[in-house]
């Protein structure tokens, strides 16, 4: 960085640092609003996936009994139950459909920092 | 500031019953854990992000309520996600709201352009007292360092909206090229160019001033 931008930088962290009490105090409500929605969103995504998750558990565990009569030699099929259900449940999958611009930038990203 | 600012109520009474404690506990700490790392990242960002919605916007309701959309945003889609993903995202949503509140002013200039009796009816109940400054005198170094600020971001809203963003990014927030690129939703060919121009322009306006 040239004397240019250290001088720019420096005036805007004294502008920063300078920032009246008012609009500080504006800022936490924000943030505070914010984080209200984090716990909102958390509680609406649970009860949301709840009956899905139900029905989901159901079926496997339906399976698995079917299944348990003419194959008990499997010894892992309690695990493998487990496993499905988590991917069953979990919803993070069709989250990362919504960025996926994004997230083709941090996987390009991550590779370059690998071959530089 | 209040550094420390208390987590609003985030104990999460899902599934109470038919899960033991320990069960639930488990369940509820990555999703604190994820909280109180939101919280942090906000705090170390929002007075940054606010003297950057100010500069972009020249007035401070706006420039808030540009950065509490961005925060609600982040909290509510991106909240979830890896925290090394949010710096790019917060500033790329504050981007979009900055430019939002742009446009939104450039309709609203147009229709006042239409209807003159509803400008005069707007400009008579502006607040006549907004304007006058309501600090004590500023010491001669604080005042020479208060004119430079004040004579850098009037040159900074005069750039191009994409200039002003790739130069504040750069400096003020300090990312490099590819952080730039994602926050900007661009090329990083296109921040080099953006960035370069904003710092010719500038050092042509600001001149032997600095």
């Amino acid at each position: 960085m040239s004397d240019f931008e250290d001088k720019a930088r420096a005036l805007f962290e004294d502008s920063v640092e300078r920032l009246d009490a008012s609009t500080r105090s504006k800022l936490t409500q924000a943030r505070n609003l914010a984080l209200e929605e984090v716990n909102k969103g958390a509680v609406r995504r649970r009860w949301l996936w709840a009956p899905a998750g139900g029905v989901a558990l159901a079926a496997i565990v339906a399976v698995v009994m079917l299944n348990a009569g003419g194959s008990r030699s499997s010894g892992d099929t309690g695990a493998l139950a487990l496993e499905d259900i988590d991917i069953v449940a979990d919803s993070e999958n069709l989250d990362m459909l919504e960025d996926v611009e994004f997230y083709m930038w941090l996987d390009n990203a991550a590779a370059d920092e690998q071959t530089g | 500031m209040p550094s420390s600012v208390s987590l609003p109520a985030f104990s999460l009474p899902v599934f109470s019953s038919g899960w033991d404690g320990g069960a639930q506990a488990s369940v509820e700490e990555p999703i604190l854990e994820q909280a109180r790392a939101l919280e942090r990242f906000l705090a170390s960002i929002e007075k940054r992000a606010f003297r950057m919605a100010r500069i972009a916007l020249r007035h401070d309701e706006d420039a808030l309520d540009s950065v509490q959309d961005a925060m609600l945003q982040l909290a509510r889609r991106y909240g979830r996600r890896p925290s090394e993903e949010w710096r790019p995202l917060f500033y790329r949503i504050l981007q979009n709201r900055i430019r939002d509140c742009q446009r939104r002013r450039r309709v609203q200039a147009r229709i006042m352009a239409w209807l003159p009796g509803l400008k005069s009816q707007e400009e008579s109940g502006a607040d006549e007292y907004a304007a006058v400054p309501d600090r004590s005198p500023l010491p001669p170094e604080q005042l020479a360092a208060e004119q430079a600020l004040q004579t850098l971001e009037r040159s900074l809203a005069e750039l191009p909206g994409r200039q002003q963003e790739a130069f504040m990014l750069r400096v003020f927030e300090d990312m490099d090229v590819a952080q730039t690129a994602a926050a900007m939703g661009c090329s990083e060919g296109s921040v080099k160019t953006h960035y370069s121009r904003a710092v010719h322009r500038l050092r042509e306006q600001l001149g032997v001033a600095w």
